[in-house]
């Protein structure tokens, strides 16, 4: 409801105590106030029920009940269309009794009515003043005075006398009452109608009293008379008191009457102008207000019926948008509205249906979708801990899903230092081109399947991957194929094949010669003392059997070096301090003065077979003081550690390595030096890699830098 | 004057000029008179002792210019010849009996109270008209009985 309709019923509330007070009714006792008292009764009434619901609609914050509203607006709309023209009316209305009143109390009227009154005024006066004239005549009349105050009384004569005056004036009536108010002689035109002599009246007793004429109308069943008194005064007494009567004629009186009657209307309600004005006023302000209130109750009843099958649906559509979709209207009425009702009812129990069944399915994609997320639970824990990468991806090269274990693989710098959205992602740093061209064979492949090991160079080290790769059908024959790609690391698998078939060569090698080479040297060496004497070329003999013995010799140490390959043992690892490698040798290799050994300033352990980490370091230190032998270049020997490892250096400033050879140090029978094995720097390794540490060349020329890392603490060892 | 009768005077302040101008203009007036007596009690309300209403009239006669002037506690009918002398008559109430000494116990205080309702035009006797009376009070006098 917006805040016009809000506030309109207070508005009009305060119209209303403003017509109460405009409309008080004044204290004037003299005009009935009842009208205007029921008027501000009604008024009170319908102001106070106004006020109340005015203020309820202002502090009301919750919704009221359906079809409320509504009903306020058709009660104040129709409220509202009466009062318009109710107003209009009382307006021309009071305007049509201000142009009568103005007719009505027109002046001239007004001076009509004054001259008509004072043309009976003059009549009356006029006879009143004609009979008191000739009573005045007859009162001096000395005769009559004699008669009078003769006694006794000569009624005759008195009667007599009395005729001719009546005759003479034309009265209708002539009386004598003597002091003590008795009637002694009365002479009537119409004769006696009564035995009894009337009452004399006041006004009689006062002429007789003041001794003066004095005159009054009085009025009887035979109409209207005037009376004149007249006292009788016989030296200076008043001994009696002469009264003269005279009928008006009665169609004068009639009019007269009828004057004065007028008049007296007429002048009261003049004085009365304004307060019939105001009755007028309030007669129809009685009648608004009790055609409002009676209008106001037809609308309220008629707007109940309206709106309450509108109520009905308003409220069942609250119920429903809160989720009560049972909700149904069960009365309605045989019209348009009727027809809605029951339109409402049949949508709801639609809505209901579908909503059931919206239920159902929910509850079964909810179950499915349940069973998906713990199938796909399920994959991932088994793709985080599968030690194969593995990679999905869409036919244009978009990345689906990629698990932790490729990282691992593909430990390259580019994989950590963005994010893999795309195969080109992948495939942008230069060492895993191989896995891009493996892609795109598999792409053309016509079986859709391949599997191929391939090398990548992984942090400086030669890495067998094997790559298998599949197209991933879905249920849409139609739609592009997914691919699968997985990556195995088995460069660990293949060193220890290749170990184990060296080994194996290296046993049967030592097997197979080992044996005979002893022979060999004890012949050679019995030839030599036995036939020296007898040769005729000594040096040549010489030279033939020390060559024949210097080969064997190198022969054994090649077939023990084998052996070592072959039989290398497990480490037993403890934890040993990293002091005494220094110390053993600085100790062993003291009297080389190119040297440099330096001591650490803390002690630090190492986990480590002490009996294969010695051996690796004399290696390394041996293979350091030959290539500095001839200058006498120096070499450095020191370590340095940090939380997790312990790094023996070992640097010189020989000639270094070839940069074409730097890579192949490592591998098994490679040596730069004529007797050589080639399984040192190999032996080397394999001991830093079965400690969980590394061997590194970090430098392969000036200086010449091996590092042999070893760690502190005790790892656990990948079973290959 | 009886001394075991307790006598009051009562004056009414009215708008002579309004009332001379109705008679003047033909209009009855009528004086309608109130006098009630009660026992003035402290704690409780005020005990009626009785009241008389008695009726004063004034009724012009514009043709002959006179007023005839009636009293219908006493039954007393004059001829008044002006506005002035009608309107005395109304308002003004002289040596009225109240009440019988014999009524009233020695000591106690009693309230006497004159109420004046002034009717214009014929004195109708509507049920109605009684109850809209509302008298004003124009004259009010404690009395202790002796």
């Amino acid at each position: 409801m917006n805040m016009f309709l809000r506030t309109l019923p207070l508005g009009l509330s305060g119209l209303l105590w403003a017509f109460i007070v405009l409309f008080w009714p004044h204290t004037d006792e003299t005009s009935l106030q009842l009208i205007p008292w029921v008027n501000i009764a009604l008024m009170f009434i319908l102001a106070s029920i106004l006020s109340a619901y005015g203020i309820r609609l202002l502090w009301e914050k919750d919704e009221s009940s359906p079809g409320s509203r509504l009903r306020a607006k058709l009660v104040i709309g129709m409220v509202g269309m009466l009062l318009i023209p109710a107003g209009a009316i009382q307006m021309a209305a009071n305007q049509m009794v201000d142009k009568g009143m103005t007719v009505w109390f027109d002046v001239r009227v007004d001076t009509l009515l004054d001259r008509a009154l004072n043309l009976a005024q003059g009549f009356y006066g006029q006879i009143n003043q004609d009979l008191t004239h000739n009573l005045l005549l007859v009162m001096n009349n000395d005769t009559l005075r004699s008669e009078i105050a003769t006694l006794p009384l000569s009624f005759g004569l008195l009667n007599s006398h009395f005729n001719e005056i009546m005759d003479e004036k034309g009265w209708q009536s002539l009386k004598y009452y003597d002091r003590n108010e008795r009637l002694i002689a009365a002479v009537q035109s119409e004769g006696l109608s009564r035995l009894d002599s009337e009452k004399l009246s006041e006004q009689a007793k006062l002429a007789m009293t003041l001794g003066k004429i004095t005159s009054e109308t009085i009025t009887d069943e035979s109409g209207e008379n005037v009376f004149a008194y007249a006292p009788i005064i016989v030296h200076q007494n008043a001994v009696g008191v002469l009264q003269a009567s005279i009928r008006l004629p009665a169609g004068f009186v009639e009019n007269a009457r009828a004057v004065e009657a007028d008049y007296s209307s007429y002048r009261k309600l003049e004085r009365h102008r304004q307060s019939i004005r105001d009755t007028f006023t309030h007669v129809m302000l009685l009648v608004t207000l009790l055609v409002v209130i009676l209008v106001g109750m037809v609308a309220l009843g008629f707007s109940r019926r309206l709106t309450a099958p509108i109520g009905n649906l308003a409220y069942a559509l609250k119920r429903i948008t809160e989720g009560n979709l049972n909700t149904t209207i069960h009365t309605a009425p045989n019209d348009e509205l009727g027809s809605l009702v029951h339109s409402f009812n049949r949508m709801s129990e639609r809505l209901h249906e579908n909503v059931t069944a919206l239920e159902k399915t929910k509850t079964e994609l909810t179950q499915t979708l349940s069973a998906s997320q713990q199938r796909q639970t399920i994959l991932e824990t088994l793709l985080d801990n599968l030690q194969s990468g593995v990679i999905l991806l869409h036919a244009n090269g978009e990345i689906l899903l990629i698990n932790q274990a490729l990282f691992q693989i593909l430990d390259t710098p580019a994989l950590q230092s963005k994010e893999i959205r795309h195969i080109s992602h992948l495939t942008a740093a230069s060492s895993l081109q191989a896995v891009a061209a493996f892609h795109e064979e598999l792409l053309h492949h016509p079986s859709g399947t391949l599997q191929q090991e391939i090398e990548l160079t992984i942090r400086h080290k030669p890495r067998q991957i094997l790559a298998r790769g599949v197209h991933i059908q879905g249920s849409n024959p139609d739609a592009t194929s997914d691919i699968l790609l997985l990556l195995d690391d088995v460069s660990q698998l293949a060193d220890a094949q290749r170990h184990r078939a060296w080994a194996e060569v290296a046993q049967r090698l030592a097997h197979e010669i080992k044996n005979p080479l002893t022979p060999i040297k004890l012949s050679t060496e019995r030839i030599q003392k036995r036939f020296r004497k007898q040769v005729d070329n000594l040096e040549i003999f010489d030279r033939c059997t020390d060559a024949i013995i210097t080969q064997v010799e190198r022969l054994q140490r090649l077939i023990s070096d084998f052996t070592t390959l072959a039989r290398l043992p497990q480490p037993s690892c403890d934890s040993v301090p990293s002091y005494i490698f220094i110390k053993e040798i600085n100790d062993l290799y003291n009297s080389y003065k190119q040297l440099q050994v330096e001591f650490p300033d803390a002690e630090v352990f190492c986990w480590c077979d002490a009996d294969q980490v010695r051996q690796v370091l004399i290696n390394l230190v041996e293979n350091a003081l030959s290539s500095t032998q001839i200058n006498l270049k120096p070499v450095r020997f020191y370590l340095s550690y940090d939380a997790q490892w312990v790094h023996f250096h070992i640097e010189d400033m020989g000639d270094g390595i070839p940069d074409e050879l730097a890579d192949h140090i490592f591998e098994a029978y490679f040596s730069t030096k004529s007797d050589g094995s080639g399984l040192g720097l190999s032996i080397a390794r394999r001991i830093a890699d079965e400690h969980g540490g590394e061997l590194q060349l970090l430098s392969n020329r000036q200086p010449t830098h091996f590092c042999l890392s070893i760690p502190i603490k005790q790892t656990t060892m990948e079973p290959i | 004057m009886n001394e075991a009768v307790v006598y009051a005077d009562f004056y009414a302040e009215v708008d002579s000029t309004a009332l001379t101008r109705i008679l003047q203009e033909g209009t009855q007036l009528s004086f309608i008179w109130r006098i009630s007596i009660e026992e003035v009690r402290t704690y409780w309300l005020d005990r009626d002792l009785g009241a008389i209403e008695f009726i004063r009239q004034a009724k012009p006669d514009l043709v002959s210019g006179s007023l005839r002037l009636t009293d219908n506690s006493s039954d007393i009918r004059q001829q008044a010849l002006s506005a002035e002398q009608a309107i005395r008559f109304l308002s003004s109430v002289d040596h009225f009996p109240i009440v019988d000494l014999s009524l009233l116990e020695s000591g106690k205080s009693y309230h006497i109270t004159a109420k004046l309702h002034i009717n214009e035009g014929e004195l109708g006797h509507e049920w109605w008209k009684e109850w809209t009376r509302f008298g004003k009070t124009v004259a009010t006098g404690e009395l202790t009985a002796p």
